[in-house]
């Protein structure tokens, strides 16, 4: 059954006195467990099709539904509340909260979604994604790789069903970049997450079921002549 | 709220905004509680010392005994009490008698204050003369050819001089005596055979007992036209008048510190709001609604608020209670339940007042979208809600008006910094956008300097209002201290009158002219008095149960020209040419207190006649210049027929003090009234308000300083990004401090040039409606301002970001 589906969705910004459109028509389909990469060059619409896909924002026309819930009907505190721990994000920038340890981040987040044993939770995480002996640290003390296995650990400790990414390894060496990759695929069959990246990265759109192009926030056929195929 | 909620806020103490937000929220509250229980404190001191003059917290007087009703309730009340009766009759010698006002009283005379009493060459406190002893005013001796141990003939009774009154409390109280004054025992009244039927008697009921229960008691006490109320204030506006301007004073110190300490919580509530967009629009992300957040902001708010109350009281309450202590004194305070009213006062203001200033950045903290974090511009700022604004106004003004007596004051300071905010605002726009046009041409650091003006022109706009509104509430405070309060000071210190001579006959006033200039005494002219009862207000007879006020014998007089130290409010000039009208003139409060206004008529009963005359003008009277000050005028030629006395002040230097026998011997039948206590109250005063602003003023400026230091803290973290790009680019540590001195050099003169505008502007505002006094514009100031604000901020500014220019780049430029 598909958890997540777009019709025809269109974002229009205003800029100035000219319009801008961002993403024009766009569908798709993503079903439980699997994976989704979002390809395009630097302002081909990647991230606002994200938010859009998370409810973060709502499209201009079209709509989005989440487990059959168009979220376009929903105010955005309803729709915060069906985020609550059900939806998961990483983000490039890592974005962990600065003067909290790496321990005290992952279980602020399980506490906000209501998780039982937060602190166990969050310890058995910490320690699945490697970062046993760096509990304590807050994110300054923390390499780039690091911190993003903590914004990996505080998204999963939620067990969300799912979860978005945007550029996750963006910020990462190469060597560091791939670790981070194979963790957040591991974890993904771990707990049959749905899984939905905006990348740049040509190693995990190749280990997505499925791979979206966009260009100038349209869809289009696969550079390379593979066609994007909705993850069903 | 829930524990996460908590622990999350808890784990942000470390902020240096929330440190700054908290500082300031501590220092305002100490100073505001301390300048509240210090303003009580003051108002209790004045009753305390007004009642020692009086000799009394309350006295009841009436012509016949005070009924059973009233002593039921008095005993009700548990007050101490002390009876007295005064008459006029004759004191006579073998030779000699003379007319004189007699005060019999029981043991407790007096409850407050102290009776000197001088003979056998030395002066004691005393209570009461011994039953068969009298005590006699200074000038009666003189008067009977006697002395000291003399026996004296009063109605049937002997008594025997045991002694000569140097200070009677309430005796000054009425500046009106038909004659000399003596005390006798009131035990020794009987055997007088003085009362018989008809005889005119006051018969006076002192009462004394702790504030709040002489106000319940006289709450009690049914109105009656027959006894009428003596509290120490009433009759002595100089006093009440003293006080009134020392609330005032520090009514204007609180609104000052209010304004100053919610600007320094704005800006570091906003500085915090800004800095946690990013975090909120992850907790929003995370699945957190705007109430969960508005819970966890405004309940952390709260705790905050709770504690840096319960924290400021302790400290206002350990600073008086201390003081009170150390200098017992100083304060002189009653501890009873009554103290704590201010104390619990401050507490609810401290929490009101956090919230008015932290409502519009915290709601928009609360409502940040979650996308803003995903396309990366988590600074942007909230757009301003015109709600919030007007809540955070209505709050300020609310804890205003419950502070600060004075409405008028109140909305005139508010006013003028709301104006001082739009010209700071408006100026600033222009000047920064043709500053940035003319950069081009300017030195590099200069240009440097415009450049970082223009481009974080919402902040620095906000700085600078923050900066300019700091500046004005400093220089106000300096231009009182150096300005107006000495000159106010000059007004009544130098040659002020320290004697009152009262009861001088048409004879005796130019024999008493040449005494003065012979010896080259400082004097005011002479004024007719003449008694009268205030009767009817438009024909109207004054209800009975009305304020005591309006039936009370006045001071009435004549006179072609108003004093000097008269100034007429309302209606027209006064002048020779209204002899004979039926017109008078008003004090403004005694129009008030009965009512009356321009074009009313008023009835007096003068000499057993009614005389009814038109309020052609309302007059303000300068009590603190210690003149002989009416109520009510009349023109000459209407009421001069009545029998009248004279009254003038004088001030005897202590260097002349011998010169008062001489005056006694020559003028037996002139009563001088020294009211040096008086002017020794209002010295304490004016030395009490002094060492108040020394302390505040330096608590303010603390204040002031940690506006500037959150102001330069809030764009901290956009210059840090900037500083590192230019060092990048290889721009020298020397450049880097020019620029910085050359931005914060013309934010600060700015600053001082609108702050120092604005604190002159007011300071001629108070100058003439607190203090009475004229003011000097100095031009000069003008540019002490201008100069004294680059130099504050450009140490502070530099002092805030003296580690920027030594960051290394690398560091920044890899977020």
């Amino acid at each position: 059954m598909s958890l997540l589906k777009a019709y025809h969705i269109t974002k229009i910004v205003q800029s100035g006195t000219s319009t801008l459109t961002i993403l024009q028509d766009i569908s798709l389909e993503v079903a439980t467990g699997k994976t989704l990469a979002i390809l395009g060059a630097s302002g081909s619409g990647k991230s606002t099709l994200l938010s859009l896909l998370a409810g973060l924002d709502i499209p201009n026309t079209g709509y989005v539904t989440y487990q059959g819930k168009n979220l376009s009907k929903l105010s955005e505190n309803q729709r915060a509340h069906l985020r609550r721990g059900k939806i998961g994000f990483i983000f490039q920038g890592f974005y962990l909260i600065p003067y909290l340890s790496a321990l005290e981040n992952v279980i602020l987040a399980a506490e906000i979604a209501g998780c039982t044993h937060p602190k166990d939770k969050a310890h058995s995480i910490l320690t699945r994604v490697g970062l046993a002996q760096r509990m304590t640290h807050i994110p300054k003390q923390l390499s780039g790789g690091e911190q993003q296995r903590v914004a990996i650990a505080r998204a999963y400790v939620i067990q969300p069903e799912l979860l978005f990414a945007d550029e996750p390894t963006g910020n990462l060496d190469s060597a560091t970049g791939s670790q981070v990759k194979d963790l957040l695929f591991e974890l993904n069959r771990e707990f049959n997450t749905t899984l939905i990246f905006a990348t740049h990265d040509p190693a995990i759109a190749a280990s997505c079921h499925a791979q979206l192009h966009l260009n100038a926030g349209q869809r289009i056929k696969a550079p390379n002549n593979q066609q994007g195929t909705l993850a069903q | 709220m829930k524990v996460y909620q908590l622990k999350y806020l808890w784990q942000q103490r470390q902020a240096t905004e929330l440190k700054l937000l908290f500082g300031s929220l501590l220092l305002s509250m100490v100073i505001i509680s301390s300048l509240n229980i210090l303003n009580y404190a003051l108002e209790r001191k004045f009753s305390y010392s007004a009642s020692h003059l009086l000799g009394a917290d309350l006295i009841l007087e009436s012509s016949r005994p005070i009924n059973e009703a009233t002593l039921a309730l008095v005993k009700d009340f548990d007050l101490a009490q002390s009876q007295t009766v005064s008459f006029y009759t004759m004191l006579s010698t073998k030779d000699k008698a003379q007319l004189v006002e007699i005060r019999a009283v029981d043991e407790q005379f007096p409850l407050r204050g102290t009776l000197k009493i001088a003979s056998n060459h030395s002066i004691n406190a005393a209570h009461t003369p011994k039953p068969g002893t009298l005590w006699v005013a200074n000038n009666l001796l003189p008067l009977l050819s006697t002395s000291i141990g003399a026996t004296v003939n009063l109605g049937q009774a002997q008594l025997q001089i045991d002694g000569n009154i140097e200070f009677e409390p309430g005796r000054a109280e009425s500046l009106i005596a038909f004659a000399p004054s003596a005390i006798m025992n009131l035990q020794d009244l009987e055997k007088t055979q003085i009362i018989q039927p008809g005889s005119r008697l006051s018969y006076q009921l002192h009462l004394a007992g702790p504030r709040s229960v002489i106000e319940a008691f006289e709450n009690a006490l049914p109105p009656s036209q027959a006894i009428e109320r003596i509290s120490p204030n009433q009759g002595q506006p100089l006093t009440e008048r003293l006080l009134k301007k020392s609330q005032d004073y520090l009514g204007l110190l609180i609104i000052l510190v209010l304004v100053m300490g919610g600007s320094a919580i704005a800006i570091s509530a906003e500085h915090f709001s800004q800095k946690h967009y990013s975090q909120v629009a992850i907790f929003r992300t995370m699945g957190m609604t705007t109430l969960n957040l508005l819970i966890t902001y405004f309940g952390g708010l709260l705790l905050l608020g709770l504690s840096t109350a319960a924290i400021s009281l302790v400290i206002s309450y350990g600073l008086i209670i201390g003081t009170n202590a150390l200098f017992p004194q100083l304060l002189n305070l009653e501890y009873e339940l009554g103290l704590l009213a201010p104390g619990i006062i401050s507490m609810a203001i401290c929490l009101l007042f956090l919230l008015s200033f932290t409502l519009q950045s915290l709601v928009g903290l609360s409502k940040t979208p979650p996308l803003q974090f995903l396309n990366q511009v988590s600074t942007l700022p909230q757009p301003k809600n015109y709600l919030y604004l007007f809540l955070t106004g209505s709050g300020l003004l609310f804890i205003l008006l419950s502070y600060v007596n004075n409405r008028a004051l109140t909305l005139m300071v508010l006013s003028a910094f709301i104006l001082l905010i739009a010209v700071a605002y408006a100026l600033a726009s222009m000047i920064f956008y043709g500053l940035a046009k003319i950069a081009s041409w300017c030195w590099l650091p200069l240009r440097l300097g415009i450049f970082n003006l223009h481009k974080r022109i919402a902040d620095n706009l906000l700085q600078l209002v923050a900066f300019s509104l700091c500046f004005a509430v400093l220089m106000l405070l300096y231009l009182t201290q150096h300005a107006l309060i000495p000159r106010w000071q000059d007004n009544v210190s130098a040659t002020t009158p320290n004697y009152f001579a009262v009861n001088i006959s048409p004879a005796d006033t130019s024999k008493l002219n040449e005494f003065f200039n012979t010896h080259q005494l400082t004097t005011v002219p002479m004024y007719p008095i003449i008694r009268g009862r205030l009767i009817k207000k438009n024909q109207q007879r004054f209800h009975p149960e009305s304020a005591n006020a309006q039936h009370r014998l006045l001071n009435l007089t004549y006179m072609a020209q108003l004093p000097e130290h008269n100034q007429i409010l309302q209606g027209k000039t006064w002048g020779p040419e209204l002899n004979a009208k039926p017109v008078i003139s008003i004090e403004s409060g005694f129009a008030k207190r009965i009512g009356a206004k321009l074009g009313d008529s008023l009835s007096f009963e003068i000499a057993e006649q009614v005389v009814t005359a038109k309020i052609i003008n309302i007059r303000r009277v300068h009590w603190e210049t210690f003149q002989p000050n009416f109520f009510v005028i009349f023109p000459v030629n209407l009421i001069q027929e009545v029998p009248a006395t004279f009254i003038t002040s004088f001030y005897l230097p202590d260097t002349k003090r011998e010169l008062l026998s001489s005056m006694i011997r020559n003028f037996p039948n002139i009563t001088f009234i020294d009211i040096d206590a008086s002017l020794k109250l209002m010295n304490e005063l004016f030395e009490k308000i002094g060492q108040a602003i020394r302390t505040f003023i330096l608590l303010t400026l603390s204040l002031g300083l940690m506006i500037l230091y959150a102001s330069t803290q809030a764009t901290l973290e956009s210059r840090k990004f900037e500083s590192a790009l230019l060092r990048t680019f290889g721009a020298s540590r020397r450049l880097m401090w020019q620029a910085l001195l050359c931005e914060y050099g013309l934010l600060g003169g700015l600053a001082g040039l609108l702050g120092t505008i604005a604190a002159m502007g007011l300071a001629q505002q108070l100058a003439t409606q607190i203090f009475d006094v004229p003011y000097i514009w100095d031009g000069t100031l003008i540019l002490k301002g201008i100069l004294g604000g680059a130099v504050l901020l450009v140490s502070f500014g530099l002092w805030g970001a003296r580690k920027l220019p030594y960051t290394s780049p690398l560091e920044f430029l890899k977020r």
